[in-house]
């Protein structure tokens, strides 16, 4: 008996609750797709100024008259109206998209647990309030919200030490998505506060004492995450195009390279130089399909009952 | 004679009903409803009745997981409904509680020894006390600390409520009570549950209040049981005696409803018929009329009071001395 219980541990190194899930997200292959395209949209971000072979503000092909060129040994993408490397536009676009999703996600996250949370484990008048409020938000408009604050706060801005910020329409952009998008984070968060509050095991923790914050952050939160991981992954690839679409309307942030900026520049030329305009926007296709399969995998890893 | 460890008097747990759009009042719900129970010092209570009949309520109330209506509740001489937050906090080092499903209890997401551990640290204990605390605990309900490292999922049924005695047990309390314990494991597991909690009670000087359905479980671990109906106490007794001569209609009938292998124990009476009443809307008099087959005018129109008809032995029921006086010609009759 000593022997056997000696060498199971040494095999199995007690597979908690998250390796159990990656076990089960392997198996996923729209999952695993997912994750490698999300993984390549990472590494893409991260090498892009190391593998880029033109600068993304290098119009200079304008000069030599080689604007709107296929194609070429030099130009693996060819280049747009603008005289820019579509290819080294390509994979800078990886950084602001990531930085679009990751930033709104991270603020929408935030402010949804910490609202959802609060509506869900107080119960009673105050989840009533929080979630009229929060529905408040749902019914709004966001993008003609993003559209009239980024035309307006450009302006605003004028004159002021906020100028001197880099990328503040981006900034911008990014706050309005994040303060815009957690309604439905903060619903799912009360859904799962509201569930394990009454769990057996927050009561057997309350009945040895532990104060009220460790029951929110050891007890409940950790067990909440796996549903809110698959919000927030979808949630990505919802800012990534939420972003995008007020890009492509012009009113993105001129300074950032972005996919859906490129679009802007070259839709009207999508005859001329096709390949300006499908690049970007493959990599678009392909980066919000990866969030979205990952996001997909992520729930049966997580839920495998709701497979059955 | 010495001080009762916790003392119930008059315990109320009401829950209002809100019915329709407006959320208007619609009723209350007298889940407990005037309880008084007293445990001694290495005493075991036993509370049996049947389900929904309010005893999970109590036993949660009497350990403030649930906020009581009214009443008091003393506990070590302390009035447990009106302490600080400090105070409670300091409280909670001696009363436990075991709860009944062991899969729900346990959080999924912590090891053995974080989850027995972690009474410990919030009482402020080093983490070479709270490290040797655990390795105790583990060996002490027979699993040993080898399992310190494991999550509730890699035991099994009993294992894992044998971790959730360890971490009732954790810094010694004084009194736990056990709701259910071994009511969701399999029948020769719940033989070595038992036995465990008896082992520590000799041990450890615990006292417990063992919520139960199961009337031979009671009948082998209780000192005194305590019938509930409705959210009442209708029948105190030591467990010897209400075994030997239940007198309260409801408690005769749920040992007949019970499967026994001894002859002499099948009694005569009809197993109660119908539903249990809704606590939304008792019945008038005695709770128990409605199914009763005694029931009188007299029962139905008044609540007859707990009275104490033998030494510990309180019967609410108008006609428990008549029971009472019947009880000896039964035995003969059977015997």
């Amino acid at each position: 008996m000593a022997i056997e219980t000696a060498t199971l541990n040494a095999v199995q190194r007690a597979p908690g609750v998250w390796r159990q899930s990656w076990y089960r997200f392997r198996r996923n292959r729209a999952g695993m797709l997912g994750l490698g395209l999300v993984t390549l949209v990472v590494v893409v971000a991260l090498i892009a100024p190391f593998v880029a072979p033109f600068e993304p503000t290098d119009q200079s092909a304008m000069l030599r008259g080689a604007a709107r060129r296929p194609p070429d040994a030099i130009h693996w993408l060819g280049t747009d109206r603008n005289g820019y490397d579509v290819f080294s536009r390509l994979l800078y676009g990886a950084r602001t998209a990531l930085l679009v999703g990751l930033g709104a996600m991270t603020i929408a996250s935030l402010i949804g647990v910490i609202i959802g949370g609060i509506a869900g484990y107080a119960g009673g008048m105050t989840d009533e309030l929080l979630m009229r409020f929060a529905e408040f938000f749902m019914v709004i408009p966001v993008f003609i919200v993003i559209l009239a604050v980024v035309r307006l706060f450009g302006i605003v801005v004028v004159g002021t030490w906020m100028e001197d910020i880099p990328n503040l329409n981006l900034l911008t952009i990014i706050v309005l998505l994040g303060c815009f998008e957690w309604p439905p984070i903060a619903r799912m968060a009360r859904a799962e506060f509201l569930r394990l509050r009454n769990a057996e095991f927050v009561e057997a923790a309350v009945c040895i004492g532990t104060p009220r914050r460790d029951i929110l952050v050891r007890h409940i939160l950790p067990n909440a995450l796996p549903s809110l991981i698959v919000l927030v992954a979808l949630g990505i690839g919802g800012a990534i195009l939420a972003e995008t679409m007020v890009s492509f309307l012009g009113f993105g942030d001129p300074k950032a390279v972005s996919w859906g900026q490129s679009l802007y520049f070259n839709y009207e030329a999508l005859k001329v130089a096709p390949w300006a305009v499908l690049a970007p926007g493959g990599a678009l296709f392909c980066t919000v399909l990866g969030f979205n399969l990952l996001a997909d995998g992520l729930t049966d890893a997580f839920n495998p009952r709701l497979r059955q | 004679m010495t001080a009762p460890l916790l003392e119930v008097e008059d315990l109320d747990v009401h829950f209002p009903v809100f019915r329709g759009p407006l959320r208007r009042r619609a009723g209350t719900v007298r889940a407990v409803d005037g309880v008084s129970l007293r445990v001694m010092p290495g005493e075991t209570l036993a509370l049996v009745g049947e389900s929904g009949c309010g005893k999970s309520t109590l036993g949660r109330a009497v350990l403030r997981l649930q906020e009581p209506s009214g009443g008091q509740v003393r506990f070590e001489g302390q009035d447990l409904l009106h302490l600080g937050k400090r105070d409670l906090k300091a409280a909670r080092r001696r009363m436990r509680m075991v709860f009944q499903d062991p899969h729900a209890s346990l959080n999924p997401r912590l090891r053995a020894a974080e989850i027995i551990g972690e009474a410990f640290t919030i009482h402020g204990c080093t983490r070479a006390e709270r490290d040797a605390g655990v390795a105790e605990l583990l060996t002490l309900v027979g699993l040993g600390p080898d399992f310190a490292q494991r999550f509730p999922h890699e035991f099994s049924g009993g294992q894992r409520q044998r971790l959730g005695i360890a971490r009732a047990l954790a810094l010694h309390p004084s009194f736990v009570v056990c709701d259910e314990p071994v009511s969701a494991l399999d029948v020769s597991v719940q033989a070595q549950i038992v036995n465990l909690l008896m082992e520590l009670q000799e041990r450890l000087g615990l006292s417990y209040l063992f919520i139960s359905h199961d009337l031979h479980l009671v009948e082998f671990i209780a000192d005194r049981v305590a019938v509930m109906y409705l959210g009442r106490i209708v029948e105190t007794a030591p467990a010897a005696a209400l075994f030997a001569g239940p007198l309260h209609p409801y408690t005769r009938a749920l040992l007949a409803a019970s499967p026994s292998i001894d002859p002499d124990r099948r009694a005569a009476d009809a197993v109660i018929e119908g539903e249990l009443p809704s606590p939304l809307n008792p019945p008038s008099g005695c709770a128990f009329h409605p199914r009763c087959p005694h029931a009188t005018d007299q029962c139905r129109a008044e609540m007859p009071p707990l009275a104490a008809l033998a030494t510990g032995h309180d019967v609410r029921c108008w006609h428990a001395a008549d029971w009472m006086a019947a009880a000896p010609a039964r035995a003969e009759a059977l015997g």
